[in-house]
């Protein structure tokens, strides 16, 4: 933006227009707002703040609809064969499900679950809500989620939890056994 | 990279797809730019430039794919952000004051500026914006005539009458600061 015409201000003028900072902190709340008037014009594709708040649920209603129950029954009432491991589902830093559309997203979490319950491992699932109280402390962060499942050894239920989207996303798992 | 690459570089990715991520890092890398600018030619009403900037980035967003990058991304911000503003004037809605005088200094003001921020604020609506366009923000009277819908002659005169009335409202604003000591 440079001037091909001659100045018309004064040394003086021009000094003190150019003392003038080019850039003031826009108001916080206003990033907020101006997202969300460009998503219902469709202009922005909404990104899923956290993961759970739609795809988790609308995985558990996938299930449900194939006959699993949700909470801590099982398909048929009996407990899936084997020692049971808790996948922990952190959010983290490091989850980012880039462009994907939230459609897409909510068909791979659904499948993902739906295939553990068809395999029989699948023993609970739960969200978590987001309240949270830490005692004690320091904690690892917000779970967001967690599933019981039926696995061989440690290493079976870790190699679930790997072939899992969280995990292809960056979210981090935290795969624990229950002691029996 | 340049701030032209990086500004491409964020168009383009906000294009491809119109995430909200891509949109963030956008609207992040000018908003503080853009809100400088809003709140200079509303007169410094608060609420009508956030009013403008939500405006001026619609609109952005909505023309974004026809941009040809023959000026600056912001050059081309600044000028839809001037006709969103322009239209909100006809409507004539508005009934916010401006900025006292008496609030807050920002602290990325620095020393001395915050009278011109002030003495800008008194001026006439078309005075501010022609002075603003042509002195802050590097425009030609071509273009200002174009985004204000005026002759180039008539950009001339309101260029000229606007450093007047600055004149007149910084030597006023010294008197008011002398009389409240």
């Amino acid at each position: 933006m440079t001037h091909r015409e001659p100045d018309e201000l004064t040394r003086g003028e021009r000094d003190r227009l150019d003392a003038l900072p080019r850039e003031l902190p826009a108001p916080s709340a206003l990033r907020g707002r101006v997202v969300r008037s460009l998503a219902a014009a469709g202009l922005v594709r909404r990104a899923p703040p956290r993961w759970t708040s739609w795809a988790w649920a609308a995985a558990l209603v996938l299930m449900t609809l194939s006959g699993f129950a949700m909470g801590r029954m099982t398909a048929g009432g009996a407990a899936p064969a084997g020692p049971h491991y808790l996948l922990l589902l952190y959010d983290g830093p490091g989850f980012d499900p880039g462009a994907r559309s939230e459609a897409d997203l909510v068909a791979e979490y659904s499948a993902w679950a739906g295939r553990l319950a068809v395999e029989e491992r699948l023993v609970a699932a739960e969200k978590l809500g987001d309240a949270e109280r830490v005692v004690g402390g320091p904690a690892a962060g917000p779970v967001s989620g967690f599933f019981l499942v039926a696995a061989r050894d440690l290493a079976e239920a870790e190699a679930l939890a790997r072939g899992s989207p969280h995990a292809a996303y960056g979210g981090t798992i935290v795969v624990r056994p229950v002691d029996e | 990279m340049s701030a032209a690459d990086a500004d491409r570089a964020l168009v383009t990715r906000y294009l491809d797809g119109r995430g909200e991520r891509a949109f963030r890092a956008l609207y992040d890398a000018h908003a503080d730019w853009l809100w400088a600018f809003a709140l200079r030619l509303t007169g410094r009403r608060e609420a009508e430039a956030e009013e403008v900037c939500q405006d001026a980035w619609m609109a952005a967003a909505r023309h974004l794919d026809g941009f040809r990058w023959e000026s600056a991304f912001r050059t081309w911000l600044g000028g839809i952000t001037v006709n969103c503003w322009r239209r909100r004037l006809r409507k004539g809605s508005r009934d916010e004051a401006p900025l006292s005088g008496h609030e807050r200094a920002p602290p990325a003001h620095p020393a001395g500026t915050v009278d011109l921020e002030r003495a800008l604020a008194t001026l006439e609506e078309t005075q501010r914006a022609v002075l603003l366009l042509y002195g802050v923000y590097g425009y030609r009277h071509a273009e200002i005539a174009e985004h204000l819908g005026i002759a180039v002659g008539t950009s001339r005169s309101h260029l000229s009458r606007a450093r007047e009335a600055l004149r007149r409202a910084l030597a006023n604003g010294r008197l008011g600061e002398e009389i409240h000591r």
